[in-house]
C-alpha cells in the first residue's frame, strides 16, 4: 500500500527539520531504528529514529543477547550459555524493542535484529553509539535482498511455555526449524508435543528434548554444522540459486581473539561455492580456507570475527 | 588382547565403583595409510630402557645437571637398540632427509613440562645425525604454554617453537569424530604440521598424574597434544579418556610417524596434574625411559605415580569410588584424596588393544640403569 501523498509530504518535512536522511533499505530488509540517544546514527543515514507512541507499542521488549558462563551439574567447569532471541523472532516476533542494552551489547543486538530481519529498536548504552554505528555501515555495505529461511524441521507450536524453552534449544544448537501450524511433509522433523517421538514428559527437559530432535534428524541431515564453538547461532537462507548463512557469534571475547584463520569449521548440507565472506571485526583479507566438497556437503574455515559473519554462496548444480 | 577381548574382560572383572562407560562410536576420517613399519609400537615392541641417575637435578633448585643428562640419553638410546655408539642409535630413527617434530608437554609449565635441557639434548642428537636445525620444531597443538619453559634459549639456532596456533593449523582433512555427552562439537582435527611437515615425531611426555585420565604419559601426549577439541572427553565427573586417548594416537599418520618416545622423569607430579599449581605434589624419580612402544613405557608410568601416591598415604589411581569424587576444584587441588573425576588409567591397555604396544608386564623386556 503506498502512503497517502500527505503523509510523505509530513515525513520530507520531519527529515529536512531534524536534518535526519531516511536510510535507504534494499527491498525486504526490515528497518533497525535508534532512541535519541543515537539521533546520529539516524543523521548518518544507517538507522530510523525510534518510532513513538502507538507505533512504538507494538514493538515488544526482548532481552539483550548475551552469553553468560553457568555451571554444570557434574563438577566446577563453566558451559557457555547463549541468551538469543532467535527463538522469539521464529516464534513470530516481528517488532523488537531493544530497551535495555548495557554497554558492549548494542553491535550484537543489531546483528541479531539483522540476521533475522525483523524491525529493531535499538537504544544503545552512550558508550556503544560509535560501535553500533560502524555495526550499522558494515550491515549496510553487505546487506541485499533477504532470502527465504531454510529448515528441515518442523515446530508445531502450541504457544506453551514449555514449548518456547525447546524453540530456545533448538535455536542454540543450530537444528534449523520452522514453525509451522500443522506437520509439513516437505520437512524432514516434525516436532509434536504428544506424539510417540516427542511424549509431553520429555519437554520437561528441553536439552534433552532438542538432543531428541537431533536424533531423529541426525546429524548428517542437519543443514548447518558447526565445529569450533559452542557460541555461534547459525541461520541459513536460500532461494536453490543463491545462499546466505548468517553467523551470530555471542561470545565476545573469544571471537575477539586475533587472527585465527581457523575459528570455525562449517559444514553445510547442499554443495554451494562460496561467493564471499563478509566478517564483522576482521581485515579486508580475511577469507574462507579449506573448502571441500564431500558429498552432498560443503565445508570451509570461518576465521575468528566479531558479532556476527556473513558468507554468500552460490548453488551447484 | 584385541579391542573385542579387552571389552568382554572388563565387563567380566567386577570394578568397585563407578562401571566404565561403553564405547562410544568412532568416525576416523584421514587419507593417510599406515607405514610398513608404523612408529608405534615401532621396532623395539614391548621394550622399555629406564635409566636412573640421582645426580640429573636437584631436588631442591630443580636444576638440571645436563651433563648428566647427556649421559643419560646417550645410554639410553643405546641400551635400546643395542649399538655402541650413540650417533649409530639416533641414525637408525632418523637421518638428513626428516623434518623432526619434537613433542613436548608444557602443560603445567614451569612446573611441570618436558624439561629444556632433556628436549635441547634430544636436538642436539638429531643434528648430530643430520637433521638440519631449521627442519626440527619443538611443538605443542595449543599456543600459550609451550612459550613458557623458554625452549629456544637452550637449543641450537634455527630450531623454532611453534603450536597450531601459530603455523599451519588444523587438518581439515584428517580427524576423529564422535558424540560423547551431546555436545555440538564433535570433531577433533589432527594438527597440520603432522599431517603436512614432519616426517618423524619424538615424543617427550613427563611424568605426571592425571585427574581424568589416571596418569598422562606417551600416549596421552601425542593423542592429546595433537589433535584440537579433546578436553570435550573429561568435562563430566565420567570421561570418556579410556577409549578417545588410544584412538586418537593410531590415528593415521600420527601413529607411523611417532617413532621414538622418551619420556622425562627427572621430575614429575603424583597428584593434581596435569598442571602443577602447588609444588607440594612434585616429587623427583630422576630418571628417563626410551622406547618405541609408548604403551609400554605408559604401563610402567602407572607403577611410578601409584608407587608414589602410596608412599604418600594416599588412594590409587585405581580408585573409582564415588565418596573420593568431588565437584569442587579446591577439595582436588588441596587433597590426593578426591578425585575431580573418575580417573582412567585404563586407556593405557586399551590402546594396547588398537595396536599400539604390549600391556603386559610379563611380555615386557624392562631394563633398568643407574648411572
Amino acid at each position: 500500500m503506498k502512503p497517502a501523498p500527505s503523509t510523505v509530504a509530513l515525513a520530507s518535512i520531519a527529515a529536512l527539520v531534524c536534518g535526519a536522511r531516511e536510510p535507504q533499505r534494499v527491498e525486504g530488509r526490515r528497518p533497525l531504528y535508534v532512541t535519541s540517544g543515537a539521533a546520529r546514527l539516524v543523521e548518518q543515514g544507517l538507522a530510523a529514529p525510534a518510532p513513538t507512541g502507538a507505533e512504538a507499542a507494538a514493538f515488544e521488549e526482548v532481552p539483550h543477547p548475551r552469553v553468560r558462563s553457568v555451571p554444570t551439574v557434574a563438577r566446577a567447569t563453566n558451559v557457555p550459555w547463549i541468551d538469543s532471541n532467535g527463538w522469539r523472532f521464529q516464534r513470530g516476533i516481528q517488532k523488537a524493542n531493544y530497551a535495555k542494552l548495557p554497554a558492549g551489547f548494542a553491535a550484537l543486538a543489531a546483528a541479531e535484529a539483522f540476521a533475522f530481519n525483523v524491525d529493531a529498536i535499538l537504544n544503545p548504552d552512550p558508550a556503544d553509539v560509535e560501535e553500533l554505528g560502524k555495526m550499522l555501515q558494515f550491515l549496510k555495505a553487505n546487506d541485499q535482498p533477504p532470502l527465504p529461511a531454510l529448515a528441515n524441521i518442523g515446530v508445531v507450536d502450541d504457544r506453551s511455555s514449555v514449548m518456547g524453552e525447546i524453540l530456545n534449544m533448538l535455536t542454540r544448537r543450530n537444528l534449523l526449524y520452522r514453525v509451522v501450524s500443522a506437520p509439513d511433509p516437505a520437512l524432514s522433523v516434525t516436532v509434536q508435543l504428544g506424539t510417540p517421538d516427542f511424549p509431553s514428559d520429555a519437554a520437561k527437559n528441553p536439552v534433552e528434548f532438542a538432543a531428541r530432535v537431533r536424533a531423529k534428524l541426525g546429524d548428517d541431515n542437519r543443514l548447518v554444522r558447526l565445529y569450533g564453538t559452542g557460541t555461534v547461532i547459525a541461520r541459513l537462507t536460500g532461494d536453490g540459486k543463491r545462499a546466505r548463512l548468517y553467523l551470530l557469534a555471542f561470545d565476545r571475547s573469544r571471537r575477539r581473539q586475533a587472527d585465527d584463520t581457523q575459528a570455525i569449521r562449517i559444514r553445510l548440507l547442499g554443495r554451494y561455492q562460496p561467493a564471499k565472506l563478509a566478517a564483522y571485526g576482521t581485515g579486508s583479507n580475511a577469507s574462507l580456507t579449506d573448502l571441500r566438497h564431500i558429498g552432498n556437503t560443503t565445508e570451509f574455515w570461518v576465521p575468528s570475527f566479531n558479532a556476527i559473519a556473513l558468507v554468500d554462496l552460490d548453488a551447484l548444480p | 588382547m584385541d579391542r573385542r577381548e579387552f571389552l568382554a574382560a572388563m565387563a567380566a572383572v567386577p570394578v568397585l565403583g563407578v562401571q566404565p562407560r561403553p564405547i562410544p562410536n568412532y568416525r576416523i576420517v584421514t587419507k593417510y595409510k599406515p607405514a610398513p613399519q608404523p612408529g608405534m609400537p615401532g621396532p623395539y615392541r614391548g621394550r622399555v630402557v629406564t635409566v636412573h641417575s640421582p645426580r640429573c637435578i636437584d631436588e631442591v633448585t630443580e636444576k638440571v645437571d645436563v651433563p648428566t643428562v647427556k649421559a643419560m640419553i646417550a645410554r639410553g638410546m643405546t641400551t635400546l637398540t643395542g649399538d655402541k655408539d650413540p650417533r649409530d642409535s639416533w641414525a637408525r630413527f632418523f637421518n638428513a632427509q626428516d623434518f623432526v617434530g619434537i613433542k613436548v608437554n608444557a602443560s603445567g609449565a614451569p612446573g611441570a613440562m618436558s624439561m629444556p635441557e632433556v628436549v635441547a639434548e634430544i636436538a642436539n642428537n638429531l643434528i648430530a645425525v643430520g637433521v638440519k636445525p631449521t627442519n626440527i620444531v619443538i611443538h605443542e597443538r595449543g599456543a600459550g604454554q609451550i612459550l613458557l619453559p623458554r625452549y629456544d634459549r637452550f637449543v641450537p639456532a634455527g630450531i623454532r617453537v611453534e603450536s597450531a596456533n601459530t603455523w599451519l593449523g588444523l587438518d581439515p582433512d584428517v580427524y576423529v569424530e564422535a558424540n560423547f555427552f551431546g555436545e555440538e562439537d564433535t570433531r577433533s582435527y589432527l594438527i597440520r604440521m603432522v599431517t603436512e611437515q614432519f616426517t618423524k615425531i619424538v615424543n617427550v611426555p613427563n611424568m605426571k598424574d592425571h585427574g581424568a585420565s589416571g596418569v598422562t604419559g606417551c600416549v596421552k601426549n601425542i593423542a592429546y597434544g595433537e589433535f584440537n577439541n579433546v578436553a570435550r572427553s573429561h568435562y563430566h565427573a565420567q570421561t570418556e579418556t579410556l577409549s578417545f586417548i588410544g584412538t586418537l594416537a593410531a590415528v593415521e599418520p600420527l601413529r607411523s610417524r611417532t617413532v621414538l618416545n622418551i619420556m622425562d622423569g627427572l621430575r614429575g607430579v603424583w597428584h593434581a596434574g596435569p598442571f602443577s599449581r602447588d609444588r607440594k605434589f612434585r616429587f623427583y624419580p630422576k630418571q628417563l625411559k626410551f622406547g618405541t612402544d609408548p604403551v609400554a613405557i605408559d604401563r610402567f608410568l602407572i607403577d611410578v605415580i601409584d608407587d608414589k601416591r602410596k608412599k604418600e598415604g594416599v588412594i590409587s589411581v585405581w580408585n573409582r569410588d564415588i565418596k573420593y569424587f568431588s565437584t569442587n576444584q579446591e577439595d582436588w587441588d588441596r587433597d590426593p584424596n578426591m578425585n575431580r573425576s573418575i580417573r582412567e588409567p585404563g586407556h593405557i591397555e586399551y590402546a594396547s588393544t588398537l595396536g599400539l604396544g604390549v600391556y603386559d608386564t610379563n611380555k615386557i623386556q624392562h631394563t633398568e640403569l643407574t648411572i
